[in-house]
């Protein structure tokens, strides 16, 4: 999977409007690994344009799967995902109210700090909400995620109200980014984005066989010693700090999280010691492959093409859930 | 019980629901007034019942007079948003109130089904391609709407048909299905220019803006036909209600019955949303605050959400316009403030009619 991965991440540079050969795309990086870059035209699309666009390509697409699988297993549903529940919603609403109000939710914060400290934020609403919900009363799964859904029709509201004040020029770059854009990356975004990713992930493989105790009931995890509830908020509050992480550079994209887990799983079975790394990696190929599709269909938001590609595959697993009862 | 205190009870019942809609009916008048008194030219609320009522008996004044302007004003740039505002509404609350019958599904709804964003969809392909079956007119932007409104339609449909779907189920498809809508849309749009991209992005979220009186005679038309034909059907829309096996023991033909009630229900919604954009909740919050008072009888419930659905889309137009005067934020936003709170209510809620688990 790495493999493909990183044969992926080479190949895509060459696509796109300005051709350039694999091979020329090859030799571009290494050069610049070796610590000559060209400098020339060719250098410019290659190594700031396409490759800082797949890389971010790579870390959204992975952090969305590591997420979806996590949420998967710690609501025990196969229809959750950073954007079903609502969490992207929130991130995105805080981040616009950063970018277009400049409105920091903890005082004192600027720029991409403040972006990221209020998609933090406002993401914990929806996760908050279901969490607090599902102790109440049993939810079902689909129920869980009608809750995400209202939550994301109040959120998406409040941030259409925000756009509208929006620069009407700025309004087709807003327009996208609600879609999910990855567009042009900057080399000077990916640490921020890259860091947390990391760090979160690292933290959930640590706790991936107390996931799995989880996965398998409340009360069995209570007697082996595992707090799920405890579990679940931790584990939301790293999700969420994640998404934050990644949705304000690159807007909400859909069902990446969803989607991946469920390929991951097909592979390497349940575990999720290995589901967390496998489904992170599924997510991130897929991500970037929607990235080169979107470039090469003429830069589309790459959100687009995941609902295109997603949508059917929830309809499938909706129905299918159906069938066998799975709830 | 006698015969007697069995007629006095239902007189009772009745008499009930008609206070109940005699009410909604005199907001909805109130408020219809209200809608008339925002911007510009200052005219008190008695006059605008006054101009409209000598407007309607057939007053004409000479022209530049302050009363021909007065009637100009009201009767030309006004009144057709206040009717659309009503059509809309009314169109849209049946619609609500029928899908939630006729699915036995307290969350259906126009938008929650996906229908409304297939109608728009369908606009945004008509007018951005210049592509409809009847040339690039109005009936050709309806007629797209209409086929593209289908869709969703026919997925309830076969869902229903082939599978075991859970309300619940059914409402998750209609969202999957309106972000796909929003996928296709942005294919649509993403190479239009700035202005047309932000104009369609204001589409999406609907707002009753730039009506005339020639716009209004397709949405009057199929709300008042689809209106009288649902009220008709009220009597079998409640044996729907009580569940697919017991509205068959009752002779009735529950599949056909259902396809033809969405087909009528595609042709409302098409007809509304290719004019307005997507008014969401609309058909949500109106059947349910109905529902809360007079309970579910859909003999009552029907003409209840209409009156009731029309001066709320009208009280939240007209909030919508006053909020940040002279601008005006578009009125689906507002409704989705009011639209979401009510959807979370009614999943969480433990017993409802039917239930949705």
């Amino acid at each position: 999977m790495a493999a493909l991965l990183t044969a992926m991440l080479m190949a895509s540079p060459a696509l796109g409007a300005y051709d350039v050969s694999p091979g020329e795309v090859l030799r571009i990086i290494l050069s610049h690994l070796t610590g000559n870059p060209p400098g020339d035209r060719t250098d410019f699309v290659v190594w700031d344009v396409r490759l800082t666009s797949s890389a971010m390509a790579v870390i959204t697409g992975f952090a969305l799967g590591v997420c979806g699988s996590v949420m998967q297993a710690v609501m025990r549903n196969p229809l959750a995902d950073p954007y079903t529940m609502g969490v992207s919603s929130g991130a995105s609403l805080g981040a616009v109210l950063s970018l277009v109000m400049g409105i920091s939710i903890i005082p004192g914060l600027r720029g991409d700090a403040s972006v990221m400290s209020n998609a933090f934020l406002l993401s914990l609403v929806p996760m908050a909400a279901i969490l607090v919900l599902s102790i109440s009363r049993r939810m079902t799964d689909t129920m869980m995620i009608l809750c995400g859904i209202g939550v994301m029709y109040f959120f998406s509201a409040t941030t259409s109200l925000l756009m509208l004040t929006a620069d009407p020029t700025q309004m087709s770059a807003v327009y996208s980014w609600n879609l999910g854009n990855i567009g042009v990356g900057y080399w000077d975004n990916l640490p921020t984005m890259a860091i947390p990713t990391a760090l979160c992930t690292a933290f959930l493989m640590l706790s991936a066989s107390k996931i799995d105790i989880l996965t398998s009931g409340d009360s069995l995890s209570h007697t082996v010693g595992v707090d799920p509830f405890r579990l679940r908020v931790v584990s939301s509050l790293v999700v969420s700090v994640m998404i934050a992480a990644i949705v304000s550079f690159t807007g909400t994209i859909g069902f990446i999280g969803l989607v991946s887990p469920h390929i991951a799983r097909a592979f390497v079975g349940s575990r999720q010691s290995w589901l967390i790394p496998a489904s992170g990696l599924v997510g991130a190929a897929m991500l970037l492959a929607a990235n080169d599709a979107a470039r090469v269909l003429g830069s589309l938001p790459v959100g687009v093409i995941t609902t295109l590609v997603g949508c059917p595959i929830f309809f499938a697993l909706l129905i299918r859930q159906r069938r066998s009862q799975w709830i | 019980m006698s015969e007697q205190e069995f007629a006095d009870g239902y007189l009772r019942y009745v008499r009930h629901k008609v206070v109940f809609i005699s009410a909604a009916l005199a907001a909805l008048a109130i408020a219809a007034g209200a809608s008339c008194l925002v911007d510009g030219r200052p005219i008190g609320i008695l006059d605008v019942y006054r101009i409209i009522w000598e407007h309607l008996t057939g007053a004409r004044y000479e022209y530049a007079t302050p009363e021909y302007w007065d009637d100009f004003v009201v009767c030309q740039m006004r009144l057709p948003r206040t009717v659309l505002a009503i059509v809309a509404g009314s169109s849209l609350a049946v619609c609500g109130t029928v899908m939630q019958s006729i699915m036995s599904n307290p969350l259906a709804d126009p938008y929650t089904t996906g229908m409304s964003s297939g109608a728009c969809l369908g606009s945004i392909i008509a007018i951005a391609m210049g592509f409809a079956f009847t040339g690039p007119s109005i009936y050709g932007i309806v007629g797209m709407s209409f086929l593209m409104a289908l869709v969703p339609a026919f997925v309830v449909i076969l869902a229903s048909r082939l599978v075991n779907t859970s309300p619940a189920t059914l409402i998750l498809m209609g969202t999957i299905m309106s972000y796909l809508f929003s996928a296709v849309n942005t294919l649509i749009l993403v190479n239009q220019e700035g202005e047309t991209l932000s104009a369609a992005y204001l589409w999406t979220i609907g707002s009753l803006d730039n009506v005339i009186w020639s716009d209004l005679w397709i949405p009057g038309m199929t709300s008042v036909l689809g209106c009288a034909a649902m009220l008709a059907m009220s009597g079998k829309l409640n044996v729907m209600m009580m569940g697919d096996d017991q509205a068959r023991s009752m002779g009735l033909d529950v599949d056909n019955f259902r396809t033809v009630l969405l087909l009528v229900l595609s042709v409302m919604v098409a007809s509304i949303i290719s004019f307005t954009g997507i008014l969401g909740f609309v058909g949500l919050v109106a059947p349910h605050i109905v529902r809360m008072a007079i309970g579910s009888d859909n003999k009552f419930v029907i003409p209840a959400s209409m009156a009731f659905g029309s001066a709320l889309l009208l009280v939240t137009d007209t909030v919508a316009r006053l909020v940040v005067y002279p601008y005006e934020i578009p009125v689906g936003i507002v409704l989705m403030f009011i639209g979401g709170p009510l959807f979370l209510y009614v999943v969480v809620r433990k017993k409802g009619y039917g239930g949705i688990y």
